[in-house]
């Protein structure tokens, strides 16, 4: 067996290439860092490896590090150069460097059909003259293209370089190189397109991205939309399967065996089921968004706002993916250069709101229906907004704390192209698996769990309808003074609010389990929506953890968790108070507003005032000092 | 002398001034003249194609003109203001 590496720039089809070649369902994105880390396939003769998009070995980013270690540590038979056509020059600087470093690379032209299509014209002839290597032109969607390549691989020693590689200028003098047979290899001028001009448009980008998104919210989550009707069919299946379900049982099984089929089964997974089809639907819409493209122009909308918040135009993709999964979002934070930067996404990423919360809003508020009116999706809204509210807030103060931002940002918008059914549809059935295989885990497991400890007491009695004296009950009963200051002092909430750092749809199900259809009853409208805030806010599930553990380290991975559940702690605090004063009494709710207005914003004058004015915290002079 | 002036004004005698990129207009092609690329971040953009010589021209700006897009070398590449200000260009 023999090794084929792929490298290249991002976003020229390495990816494509490679699941071509092995068959693999990688995901493949319209924009730069899709791939994150080094992936592995097999074929019959080859193992190959498919490294992240990179522009240049000089080690700007993590993943090039990553990059350059394996191309020259690792044995590597061939290593392909994959060379996107109409950005040829670009893409050669990197083949020039792996020349340099003593690498004999294989020239792999992929997309020629974009740059045909606007009336260019490439010759593979005269740039394998050129530089001495193999050069192929490959459409790495096309299997037999691909095998073409696989059948005919061979390496050359590339042509000396005219230029001296320890020249001081040496990008200048690659560059001139390249220039200097650049228009006979490929004759081609790129053309904007009348909506990526539009687009470029701030005023329309606007327009644009406030329908888009409102759009999908209307289409995932309101009631008359798309989501709302499917959803309403699956609850009307899960209540006949529940029936269905309690009729059998109950006849035929012991009394543990019925409330076990119809409590886990039925009941717990079947809630959560329910809401499937809006976190699809979800995740049909952040594909289809990612695969035209569009997701760069927000990201070079965004990058002046997100720099004064010390973040960059790059982390509007996690943030955005974060709303899908955090687990899934937080892996792709590796392709923000900045370290400082990387943090404070990993950090601040876990308070937005991603779909498994979406369940137990839904959950808690059809449960609140008296209490809340017909208020639900204003409710889920505001809920959103609170949400990035928090996550803003806690980027800017982190960038008040730690000013150590290099301000750089340097990121490429790729031109936009209609998406592919095939390839949206394989990412959504990825996602949607990865899901659903979590909800059937760990949710499962967790309901059992919760099931046993609910039903059996101490003394290993099986209890009916008694859940007062069960385990569960004991336990959040010891714990639940915890949650009286926010106004949640129920054991059920503490014991679901516990449940739910496993993973947050467990909250819905034991929500469910342990309050039946009375939850409404025992609280009231200010009550529910702290708890909704609560939830939304406090402690990023296992899973989530473990990828910041694993991205930023373990102190990273304990802020998030201290600081996220401190946050939701307090929020709920605040507004829990406040809301108490104003249904006393409305002035001297607003009195109180103002007091916490003006201490807000002191503080936040001290914050700035301390770290613009001083040369430095005294901790750090301190240290100095010392050393 | 009328025709002349105009030549002269064709010919680019007088369109020589040189600026930098942040303060270049959107839609029109420029030429860099000068990159002093002193830190990591720099020599990326080096990397990327921002030479001596290389033709530019800005595609967008983003709020509070932070952002700039530039097209360069047949791609669309985002750069800060900062970036954009040590960026010496002239038109062509």
């Amino acid at each position: 067996m023999k090794n084929i590496v792929l490298v290249g720039n991002s976003n020229v089809g390495k990816t494509t290439l490679f699941n071509t070649i092995t068959g693999d369902d990688a995901h493949v994105g319209n924009w730069a860092g899709v791939t994150v880390d080094i992936k592995q396939g097999k074929t019959d003769d080859f193992f190959v490896y498919d490294l992240p998009g990179i522009y240049s070995l000089d080690c700007f980013s993590m993943e090039e590090q990553t990059a350059k270690d394996f191309l020259l540590l690792h044995k590597n038979d061939f290593v392909v150069n994959v060379v996107e056509c109409k950005n040829i020059a670009r893409n050669l600087y990197l083949t020039l460097q792996m020349i340099e470093l003593g690498l004999k690379p294989i020239v792999v032209v992929n997309m020629c059909d974009v740059a045909e299509k606007s009336g260019g014209r490439f010759f593979a002839s005269k740039l394998q003259k050129r530089l001495g290597v193999p050069v192929f032109v490959v459409d790495a969607t096309d299997k037999k293209s691909c095998l073409n390549l696989l059948n005919n691989l061979c390496t050359k020693t590339p042509l000396p370089l005219p230029y001296d590689k320890k020249s001081k200028n040496i990008a200048q003098k690659r560059y001139e190189y390249i220039d200097s047979f650049a228009n006979e290899v490929l004759c081609f001028e790129q053309k904007q397109t009348w909506l990526e001009k539009l687009l470029f448009n701030k005023w329309f980008f606007v327009l644009s991205f406030i329908l888009l998104f409102c759009f999908v919210f209307w289409f995932c989550f309101a009631k008359n939309g798309v989501g709302g009707c499917l959803s309403a069919l699956t609850e009307n299946a899960v209540i006949c399967f529940k029936e269905w379900l309690q009729n059998v049982t109950s006849k035929t099984c012991p009394a543990w065996l019925s409330s076990f089929a119809v409590d886990v089964v039925a009941e717990g997974v079947g809630t959560v089921a329910k809401f499937l089809p809006q976190i699809v639907l979800l995740f049909f819409c952040l594909t289809l968004l990612e695969d035209t493209g569009y997701i760069s122009y927000v990201a070079f909308f965004f990058d002046g706002i997100m720099s004064k918040i010390g973040l960059d135009g790059k982390s509007v993709f996690t943030f955005l993916l974060c709303f899908g999964c955090n687990t899934s979002a937080l892996a792709t934070s590796k392709n923000l250069c900045d370290k400082n930067v990387q943090k404070s996404v990993l950090i601040v990423s876990p308070f937005l709101p991603c779909s498994a919360k979406m369940p137990v809003f839904l959950t808690i508020l059809a449960f609140a229906s008296p209490a809340l009116g017909g208020l639900h999706m204003l409710v889920v809204l505001c809920l959103y907004l609170v949400c990035i509210a928090v996550a803003l807030s806690v980027a800017k103060l982190l960038h008040m704390v730690d000013e150590k931002q290099n301000g750089n940002f340097v990121l490429e918008v790729f031109a936009l192209r209609l998406p592919s059914v095939k390839r949206v549809g394989k990412t959504l059935y990825k996602n949607t698996k990865e899901f659903v295989s979590r909800l059937a885990g760990t949710l499962f497991l967790c309901i059992v769990v919760i099931w046993l400890l609910k039903s059996f007491s101490f003394d290993g009695r099986f209890l009916m309808d008694d859940i007062q004296n069960s385990i569960l009950a004991t336990v959040g009963k010891k714990m639940s003074f915890l949650l009286a200051p926010i106004g949640l002092d129920d054991w059920r909430v503490c014991v679901s609010l516990l449940l739910g750092i496993t993973a947050k749809e467990v909250v819905a199900g034991s929500l469910v389990l342990l309050f039946g259809y009375s939850f409404g009853g025992g609280f009231t409208a200010l009550q529910t929506i702290t708890f909704l805030v609560f939830v939304a806010l406090y402690m990023p599930c296992v899973s989530t953890v473990a990828v910041i553990k694993k991205e930023g380290g373990t102190k990273t991975a304990l802020t998030s968790v201290l600081l996220s559940t401190g946050v939701a702690y307090i929020v709920c605090f605040v507004f829990y108070s406040f809301g108490l004063a104003f249904a006393q009494n409305v002035v001297f709710g607003f009195v109180a507003c103002i007091c916490l207005l003006f201490v807000a914003m002191s503080l936040g004058f001290v914050l700035k005032y301390k770290c613009k004015n001083c040369k430095g915290c005294k901790f750090e002079n301190f240290t100095m000092q010392k050393k | 002398m009328h025709t002349f002036i105009v030549f002269l004004i064709k010919s680019g005698m007088f369109c020589d001034k040189k600026f930098k990129l942040s303060d270049a207009k959107t839609g029109f092609n420029y030429v860099i003249c000068d990159f002093c690329a002193d830190d990591l971040a720099d020599k990326r953009l080096v990397d990327l194609g921002f030479t001596k010589g290389a033709k530019i021209r800005v595609v967008g700006k983003s709020f509070a003109d932070q952002t700039f897009a530039v097209s360069l070398r047949n791609s669309v590449i985002c750069i800060r203001k900062n970036q954009a200000d040590k960026i010496v260009i002239k038109s062509i």
